[in-house]
């Protein structure tokens, strides 16, 4: 589905990503975890298409997507959260989403009303059954708790339909009992979609990996099943004083 | 909602039935006024369209007021005097020169966008004070009013219910836009831009399009304000008067219908109240308006409804 070749990007002096290939198979849940300040979010960047690579491939489903803009990749079906909440707070929880249902439409029937759009809303409230936020569909998302917002933004992202869900620490900021929601959620979406993980949450990562890379000072030092990533020696040293 | 609908239909009876009062009470000089409000007032909403909801901080929409007035003043000036070919024109040009303004600007954003869209106002502006053919620095009369059968332009108040219906239309045609999938995509693009990528829509040709309406509208408003004045200057596209059109949509509420409209009225007649007043009318307007804003967080809008989201 995804397949990143010898990618490179520097800030200046600083190698953020330091020739990282990756493969992540259809159906497969990817989990990349790291360090702080290991360049992961520099990575999902430049695998969403907001940055580019100084050098490197990214193929995806098949195409050569390197010079693609982020709207293009997304329109491919590479979709995204970001691990600052990505929403409308200006629009209802249900706008939310039948925005990221006519994204995936394009520029077809522009001049049809959104608000009696049966062909935008149907669909948006299908997926917010889905995720467990159909009853706040008419909350404006300002109002949403935190949590929810993050369920939001899961929401937006697979109304796109997408082919691969890249999930930028969608627990980040949660409480214990939020983060088990959330846990939740993606293990009922795993397995129906490919998805690459960035998460701090240990548990989480483990939960519901299917493989791990660890990424540390921009290079990958691993990529494998939890049980043998949670074995390497090298990652140990790298997550030094944490428990895996 | 509902109150948002009371409202439009209150004022909206409030000002069709202000000509036979102003007549009845021997006042004539204030359909006048008011209807030089409503002609700027289409002006303000149409820069709504892409300043509060496409958030397209735009510094030079006085740009297509003149390009309007201008096409028709100069379409007189050549003997061409059928209104629906003037108003044709001025629209189309207007749609054509902010299709060439925004094409460029767009691509740029915050401070350059302001900075952009201003110098290509002044660079119209500068052009209309060189052609002395139609009257340079000083303007010039327009030769005839725009000609439209049964409707004469001329009288009083029969160009006061045009402009009226024109207002009132170009409030309606602004909030359909918004609400269909094109304004819900123009809105997202302000709301929050990488989102809207990510969900793969491209801001750029959805503001673009709006720029491209909204100064097709504002060149409709010139060509209305040209047969207002009798007359045309350089100075319909001043940078005063892209100010004053920003300060009407943010003074009424920004990203409102009724806002533009209500934000027109009150900085127009607060004008005319304190020119009455004194010369230095500008040392007490100036305060006042920082006071509205900051009392009026939603705008004045938000005083008769709560503007949806």
């Amino acid at each position: 589905m995804l397949e990143v070749a010898d990618l490179r990007k520097s800030f200046g002096a600083l190698r953020a990503t330091d020739g990282v290939s990756l493969a992540v198979a259809q159906g497969e849940t990817h989990a990349i975890i790291g360090p702080n300040g290991a360049g992961k979010t520099t990575l999902i960047a430049q695998l969403a298409g907001n940055l580019r690579p100084d050098s490197g491939r990214i193929r995806f489903a098949g195409d050569d997507v390197t010079a693609l803009p982020a709207h293009a990749r997304a329109r491919r079906g590479l979709a995204r959260s970001f691990q600052i909440t990505s929403i409308y707070p200006d629009f209802t929880v249900l706008q939310n989403v039948a925005l990221a249902v006519q994204g995936r439409s394009g520029a077809a029937a522009l001049w049809r009303d959104a608000r009696r759009d049966a062909s935008l809303r149907g669909p948006a409230r299908d997926i917010l059954e889905e995720i467990g936020l159909a009853e706040r569909a008419e909350v404006l998302a300002a109002n949403l708790a935190h949590g929810e917002q993050r369920q939001l933004e899961v929401a937006i992202a697979l109304a796109t339909r997408p082919r691969l869900l890249l999930l930028d620490e969608p627990m980040a900021g949660m409480g214990a009992e939020e983060s088990q929601r959330m846990i939740g959620l993606l293990s009922k979406l795993k397995g129906r979609h490919t998805m690459i993980l960035v998460e701090h949450d240990m548990d989480a990562v483990f939960r519901l990996a299917d493989r791990i890379s660890v990424l540390v000072y921009g290079r990958l030092i691993a990529t494998d099943i939890p049980e043998r990533i949670r074995a390497n020696e090298e990652v140990r040293r790298a997550y030094l004083g944490e428990n895996l | 909602m509902r109150k948002e609908l009371v409202f439009w239909f209150v004022f909206a009876a409030l000002l069709a039935f202000l000509p036979p009062v102003m007549n009845a009470v021997g006042q004539p000089y204030y359909i006048d006024l008011v209807r030089r409000i409503m002609i700027l007032a289409i002006a303000a909403v149409s820069l709504n369209l892409i300043l509060g909801y496409g958030g397209l901080v735009s510094f030079g929409h006085a740009a297509y007021l003149g390009v309007g007035a201008y096409a028709v003043g100069i379409l007189a000036f050549y003997g061409v005097t059928n209104g629906w070919l003037q108003f044709a024109t001025a629209i189309v040009a207007s749609a054509l020169v902010a299709a060439a303004i925004g094409s460029i600007s767009i691509r740029t954003s915050g401070i350059y966008f302001i900075m952009i869209t201003l110098a290509f106002t002044q660079m119209l502006y500068y052009l209309g004070i060189s052609i002395a053919e139609f009257g340079g620095d000083d303007g010039m009369r327009l030769k005839a009013r725009s000609q439209f059968p049964l409707i004469d332009l001329g009288d009083p108040v029969a160009s006061y219910y045009v402009a009226l219906a024109f207002m009132l239309a170009s409030v309606y045609l602004v909030y359909w836009i918004v609400n269909t999938r094109f304004g819900m995509a123009l809105r997202a693009s302000k709301s929050n831009e990488a989102r809207t990528r990510a969900v793969g829509i491209s801001p750029y040709p959805y503001r673009l399009a709006a720029f491209v309406i909204a100064g097709a509208l504002c060149g409709l408003a010139g060509a209305l304000y040209a047969n207002h004045t009798n007359y045309l200057t350089p100075g319909f596209m001043t940078w005063q008067q892209s100010g004053e059109l920003m300060f009407m949509v943010i003074l009424g509420g920004m990203a409102s219908t009724a806002g533009p409209v209500l934000g027109s009225f009150a900085l127009l007649l607060l004008e005319e109240v304190l020119k009455g007043w004194t010369e230095h009318w500008q040392v007490i307007l100036g305060p006042l308006l920082v006071l509205s804003v900051i009392l009026f967080r939603r705008g004045l809008a938000g005083i008769f409804y709560k503007p949806d989201a």
